[in-house]
């Protein structure tokens, strides 16, 4: 039921539009290539790896995440044709949009080993664990939305609280600079949920990365607490949260 | 749909739906919530007049393979109910126990994508309505032709009629095969054919053992559909019985205290006459056994009787009665004429009618009225109020007036007089 509808997301999603796919994997490229000229060219960050297949690399996680997170919030409240006619789990209409996304993303993160290569960073066999670094940033995304998408339902600031921490919390991750630059905010960083799968990925990619272990403990933390939240929330919730629709 | 049935109780369920003190409330007022009012609240906590009950103490047992009628005025709580059996909300008290797969058919359509064409909705619809992949994918030959689609089931379901939209999600939700079907106003829409169809395939499910529960403003569906029916009144039963006794009690609950309760204008027996007051009306119905009734059979004759009650004396009034039908207007008028009727009336002394009628009217929602006039019918004195009541007939005749037809093919008769046919029953 969960693969019908994030079928049906991903269809209607792109029915319309001629490019379909492509515009998903083309903007976080765009958005990337802007990243690696800004900081390349004009701020000139110090960084021991291949700078643009270092920010396109963490732009591809980053978008995962703030997109799934940003399409799924209000997915319960817009489902509320279906949920007040029809039951079925309502935990599964955050994660629809996440998991209607994987396609993209999939393609995306080929690309980034593809950019990598041409890019001149040395191939590994660590590149196959890619898949890894999309399941985990896309099991994070789903868990942290089936938490706003029941939050939303009664409290309607969580979209616009959403959409503010997403565009600050860019910035709190290690997607634009090394992470050893943030210096003191270090573990305001790694305390970010984003930052543990864009860290895996920077060690996939180039065989090193700052607090490795420190951010997949946090990822795996966040994995966690995150569960155990949406196990509650939808314990108490799940069969009255039609009615605030 | 999981309920939680008493735990004393192990033996297997008795009825395909037990509900047991369902209590609904719902807090107003809220609606797109902001921190602001979640942080108010929790200062204030909530008061109960910020409640509103939409059901209160529900006990209900809704036999296996029963098909029931629920109706009620609106904001009875006919939909809540319904939502509760689907399992979309849960009550606030009690318990439900549900037994076997329900298919609700609350609102069709649910979670059809206007961008996807009509296969891939069918496919996702399906599993909505809780089939599995595979059984959607068995059904859906089935499915496309009772909505009598054609070449449309690849088209995006945007560029439908109202009419073939409709068409199809009816048909997935007929084809989920539920044990326990719950219907919510469908039939209200679609041409007659297809409302026909629809009503055929309930049969069918009906036949299958499937138990079925409709909640409807169509008094006739009740009747012809039904095997029970139940009437809500401010979110608790008012009635449980046989169709034909809820209707009856349904009517009175219309006109309960309020004896003014009145479709279109006012004295439709007296015209345009002025109203001058000094006398009161009070009407029912009577079938031919002379009980008072709100459901009349179509083709028996029936009874108004009324009663008028004057301040002052009067001699030799001229009265009539009139019916009508709620959106359709006046459809019968029959009074004396002055000098037809010789008697003195006054306070203590009621006049005291009965209009005798041949039922010609075909199944659906009626209402009639009395009048008293002044000796030289140039003044109206008094009315009643409109007095709904039922009409039920097994015709197949579509409209308000039973034409009696009788048809024949290449000289041969096919159909037989409904009268005549009423009148050897009787025999």
């Amino acid at each position: 039921m969960l693969l019908a509808l994030a079928r049906r997301d991903f269809r209607a999603r792109y029915r319309s539009a001629r490019l379909g796919l492509a515009w998903a994997v083309a903007v976080p490229m765009l958005q990337g290539l802007v990243f690696a000229l800004i900081f390349t060219r004009i701020v000139r960050v110090e960084s021991p790896d291949d700078f643009p297949t270092y920010v396109y690399s963490g732009v591809v996680v980053y978008t995962a995440w703030s997109a799934g997170l940003s399409a799924g919030s209000t997915a319960v409240a817009d489902a509320a044709a279906m949920t007040t006619r029809v039951y079925f789990p309502r935990v599964l209409l955050g994660p629809v949009p996440v998991l209607a996304a994987v396609p993209a993303l999939a393609v995306s993160l080929a690309l980034v080993a593809g950019f990598a290569a041409v890019r001149g960073v040395p191939a590994s066999p660590r590149w196959l664990l890619l898949p890894v670094v999309g399941a985990l940033v896309v099991v994070l995304t789903a868990l942290a939305v089936a938490v706003t998408s029941a939050m939303h339902v009664y409290l309607r600031d969580v979209r616009y609280l959403v959409q503010a921490v997403l565009m600050v919390s860019i910035y709190a991750t290690p997607v634009l600079y090394p992470l050893a630059l943030a210096d003191g905010l270090i573990p305001l960083v790694l305390a970010n949920p984003p930052t543990g799968p864009i860290q895996v990925s920077r060690w996939v990619v180039f065989g090193h990365a700052d607090h490795l272990g420190v951010s997949v403990i946090a990822s795996c933390a966040w994995i966690v607490v995150l569960a155990l939240l949406t196990v509650t929330i939808y314990a108490r919730t799940d069969r009255i949260l039609a009615d605030r629709l | 749909m999981s309920g939680s049935p008493d735990p004393a109780d192990l033996s297997a369920p008795s009825a395909a739906i037990t509900l047991q003190g369902v209590t609904k409330r719902f807090r107003l007022g809220d609606h797109g919530a902001s921190i602001a009012g979640g942080a108010l609240r929790l200062l204030r906590r909530s008061s109960p007049a910020d409640e509103v009950t939409a059901l209160r103490d529900i006990d209900l047992e809704i036999p296996f393979g029963s098909t029931t009628g629920i109706i009620g005025r609106n904001g009875s709580g006919k939909t809540t109910l319904l939502r509760i059996l689907a399992g979309v909300t849960a009550p606030t008290a009690g318990s439900v126990c549900v037994v076997g797969r329900t298919a609700p058919l609350i609102g069709v359509g649910v979670g059809f994508d206007p961008e996807l064409t009509g296969r891939e909705n069918v496919l996702v619809n399906g599993q909505v309505l809780g089939m599995r992949a595979h059984e959607v994918a068995e059904r859906f030959q089935a499915i496309i032709d009772f909505a009598e689609l054609g070449d449309f089931i690849e088209v995006p379901v945007k560029t439908y009629s109202s009419g073939m939209f409709l068409r199809l999600a009816f048909a997935v939700a007929i084809h989920a095969d539920p044990d326990v079907l719950l219907v919510d106003e469908i039939l209200a829409v679609g041409d007659l054919a297809f409302q026909q169809k629809c009503l055929d395939r309930m049969n069918a499910l009906q036949a299958r053992g499937a138990t079925i529960v409709v909640v409807t403003h169509s008094l006739d569906v009740v009747n012809r559909l039904c095997s029970q029916a139940v009437l809500l009144d401010r979110g608790a039963i008012a009635r449980t019985g046989t169709p034909e006794e809820v209707i009856g009690a349904y009517h009175d609950l219309l006109h309960a205290g309020d004896g003014r309760m009145q479709p279109g204008s006012s004295f439709k027996v007296t015209g345009d006459r002025p109203v001058v007051g000094g006398a009161t009306v009070h009407l029912s119905l009577a079938d031919e056994s002379g009980d008072e009734v709100r459901v009349l059979a179509s083709g028996r004759p029936f009874a108004v009787r009324f009663r008028a009650e004057f301040a002052e004396e009067i001699d030799d009034p001229v009265f009539g009665i009139a019916l009508h039908q709620p959106g359709r207007g006046l459809l019968y008028v029959r009074h004396t004429t002055p000098g037809d009727y010789r008697g003195r009336h006054g306070p203590g002394r009621p006049l005291g009618v009965q209009v005798t009628l041949q039922n010609r009217l075909l199944r659906g929602e009626y209402a009639v009225q009395a009048a008293v006039l002044d000796p030289m019918a140039a003044a109206t004195l008094g009315a009643s109020g409109w007095h709904s009541f039922s009409v039920v007939s097994r015709e197949r005749s579509v409209g308000i007036v039973d034409m009696d037809a009788v048809i024949e093919a290449d000289g041969a008769p096919v159909t037989v007089s409904a009268f005549q046919r009423i009148g050897e029953d009787l025999s």
